[in-house]
């Protein structure tokens, strides 16, 4: 069982430590290990504390109790739990693949052969992202800048504030003890403000890679201003980034490999953030979170589920910003398909390409939660 | 308790019980360990409780969370107006600071709430920490306490420990993520959507007079709307409130008309009525696979009870 939970600490990257350990042991005592079931259900609900655990504790259970035994033909052998992760995930991100390449939705006016090569839906390979150091100092005091500036509303939690709207009896009789139970001094309750979380979704697409150090870079200076903040890439698939960019020491260079078809590949949005909505609900909360996409809104996806993902996220968020990197041209209008779409639900707009723009993103404002 | 009986318990109280499920309890049980129940909407996170509490045979104390939620509304609150009105009765009887303190500070001043109700039973107690996710993250730090130690810390009066210690079970619907210190506390099982065959022993389990085919039709509808990317997917509970309609409608099977008479029951929001108007020809024979049923039935009307019809004029 501590073997097990060492390879399950170490090989999965599952929080299992002593205390999961020594109630693992107890767990199997109580069920016993007769039954196979109850024995790696018993394991389960102790060793994951969240659903995503549930597919890797599936896979490193079978290659740990049910490995096959030495001298027979691997190639036959099918653990049960073996499949990749995310291969079960929805409909809308699993659509066909096929290149499907929307001329008519480019901003700018480029060859066929370079549309198809920047805009097609097909995965891809590009060099490994780096978050340039040049500029970051600025683009963590735009991050801090950021952060502050939101405001997104008032808790409805009753906090000790100085000139809060309410009485504070409890706090006021608290006090009232150390001068003879008269109440000279007045406590108070009041709404505090909002805490801010904040979701970056990164188009990591062919059509972006231009843009991708500096995108990157917001990520990395929100990431680390804040822990309240969640990062994602995109292209044909989605990825979460955020435990890279925080255990990042410095900015640099991570391997492409932990991105795979997140980066560099084709052009899905809508099912790349429909994926999102569905997957991480509980990162958005339309009381206190800012979600900020960051892509130039060139879908060669399926019509209608950019909107069906916008009109989502945007029910679950408080403020939702789009950041496209052509916004900031002269004479930018937003007609590709994928803008209109995406617009009705987008509350700025912003061209940003600069730690300046990214610190200006939000400016001080009273949005209604929701 | 044994799994069987957990089982058996649940069952007699039309609750089904997977093995994942009962295991779970039985381990929260042996182990006194929270458990925390996470999945969609509608699958039955709180009614377990509520059935835990009646297989035991004890008391269900429910803890309902929300955005503001705080100690003052969830551990302990002193009675405020009765201790001014003491402090002010007593002003001249001559007792010291010391000893009116301890008098306004006693536990005839002291109003409980669910958790701290739930630490003091004489008997363990079934606790419902229902939606967690809806309170704050103030609320979990202050959770943890309680939760690790089965302890509450009064200033006042000390420390006030759990003669039994209650069987808790939190439940989330993961609109928000819960941290990882408040999981480490917990067992933790997903409740996800039953699988066809369950749901049906669901629906007869509740409803024992449903037919049998009925109750299979509407299995087979609620998986294909599973499957729908919904704004609210339909969960069990709009299962039984729909089965429970059509029984009530003396319905024995499903059909269109049916179908567009008690669509409120399982979808509830308008922009899924439209998303399911357009899959008409993809549910259409789902309704037309139940043998003698018509997509669109003759005009007749539904008096009388089973199986007997009175035509209309």
């Amino acid at each position: 069982m501590l073997r097990f939970c060492a390879y399950l600490r170490g090989e999965y990257g599952l929080g299992v430590g002593h205390a999961e350990a020594h109630d693992a042991l107890r767990a199997v005592e109580s069920v016993g290990i007769c039954d196979s079931t109850r024995f790696r259900c018993a394991l389960r609900l102790v060793c994951c504390s969240k659903r995503g655990d549930i597919e890797p504790f599936e896979r490193a259970f079978d290659a740990f109790f049910l490995a096959p035994p030495r001298g027979l033909p691997q190639s036959e052998y099918a653990p049960k739990h073996s499949r990749p992760q995310g291969e079960a995930e929805e409909d809308d991100a699993t659509e066909a693949r096929r290149p499907r390449i929307d001329a008519g939705a480019a901003d700018d006016a480029t060859t066929w052969e370079t549309l198809l090569a920047k805009y097609s839906a097909a995965a891809g390979s590009a060099p490994p992202p780096s978050i340039p150091d040049e500029g970051l100092p600025a683009m963590l005091s735009a991050a801090s800048r950021l952060i502050a500036a939101v405001r997104l509303g008032r808790s409805r939690r009753w906090r000790p504030l100085a000139r809060g709207q309410r009485f504070d009896l409890r706090r006021t009789l608290r006090a009232s003890l150390h001068t003879g139970g008269d109440p000279v001094v007045l406590r108070r309750l009041g709404h505090p403000l909002r805490n801010p979380r904040f979701v970056v979704l990164i188009d990591g697409s062919r059509s972006m890679t231009e843009h991708g150090g500096l995108m990157l870079q917001f990520a990395y200076a929100l990431c680390r201003r804040t822990t309240r903040a969640s990062a994602f890439v995109f292209s044909t698939d989605l990825r979460q980034i955020t435990r890279t960019l925080r255990s990042s020491a410095r900015a640099g260079v991570w391997p492409l490999d932990e991105l795979g078809e997140a980066w560099g590949g084709g052009t899905r949005i809508g099912a790349s953030l429909l994926q999102f909505a569905r997957r991480f609900p509980a990162r958005m909360s339309p009381d206190d979170t800012a979600t900020i996409v960051i892509s130039d809104g060139l879908d060669t996806g399926e019509a209608g589920s950019l909107e069906r993902a916008m009109r989502e996220i945007a029910r679950r968020s408080a403020v939702v910003v789009w950041v496209n990197p052509h916004a900031s041209r002269e004479g930018f209008r937003p007609e590709s398909r994928g803008m209109r779409a995406a617009l009705p639900y987008v509350d700025v707009l912003s061209g940003a390409d600069s730690a300046r723009a990214f610190g200006e993103l939000l400016a001080p404002r009273e949005a209604e939660p929701g | 308790m044994t799994q069987e009986r957990l089982r058996e318990g649940f069952a007699g109280h039309g609750y089904v019980a997977g093995d994942d499920f009962a295991t779970a309890l039985e381990l929260m049980l042996a182990l006194q360990k929270p458990l925390l129940i996470e999945g969609p909407a509608g699958v039955g996170k709180t009614e377990s409780a509520k059935v835990l509490a009646d297989v035991l045979e004890t008391r269900l104390i429910r803890l309902q969370c929300y955005e503001g939620l705080d100690a003052a509304s969830a551990l302990y609150e002193w009675n405020y107006p009765k201790q001014l009105l003491r402090i002010r009765l007593t002003e001249n009887d001559g007792s010291s600071p010391e000893a009116r303190e301890a008098q306004i500070f006693g536990e005839s001043f002291l109003l409980r709430r669910p958790l701290l109700e739930a630490i003091v039973q004489d008997r363990a107690p079934v606790l419902l920490i229902d939606e967690i996710d809806r309170a704050d993250e103030a609320f979990e730090a202050f959770l943890l306490e309680v939760l690790g130690e089965f302890q509450v810390t009064v200033p006042e009066l000390g420390t006030i420990r759990a003669k039994e210690r209650p069987a808790v079970i939190l439940t989330s619907n993961r609109s928000r993520e819960l941290s990882d210190a408040l999981r480490r506390r917990c067992l933790y099982l997903w409740l996800d959507y039953p699988p066809h065959a369950r749901e049906v022993e669901i629906i007869r389990a509740r409803l024992p007079a449903i037919d049998q085919r009925l109750a299979a039709q509407i299995a087979t509808f609620m998986t294909f709307l599973r499957d729908q990317p919904f704004e609210k997917v339909p969960g069990v509970a709009e299962s039984l409130d729909w089965a429970t309609a059509l029984v009530r409608l003396h319905r024995e099977a499903l059909d269109e008309r049916t179908l567009e008479q008690t669509l409120g029951c399982i979808l509830k929001v308008r922009e899924d009525w439209t998303m399911l108007a357009a899959q008409r020809d993809r549910y259409l024979p789902l309704l037309q696979d139940a043998g003698n049923v018509r997509a669109n039935p003759r005009e007749e009307s539904d008096y009388g009870l089973g199986s007997v019809r009175a035509r209309r004029g």
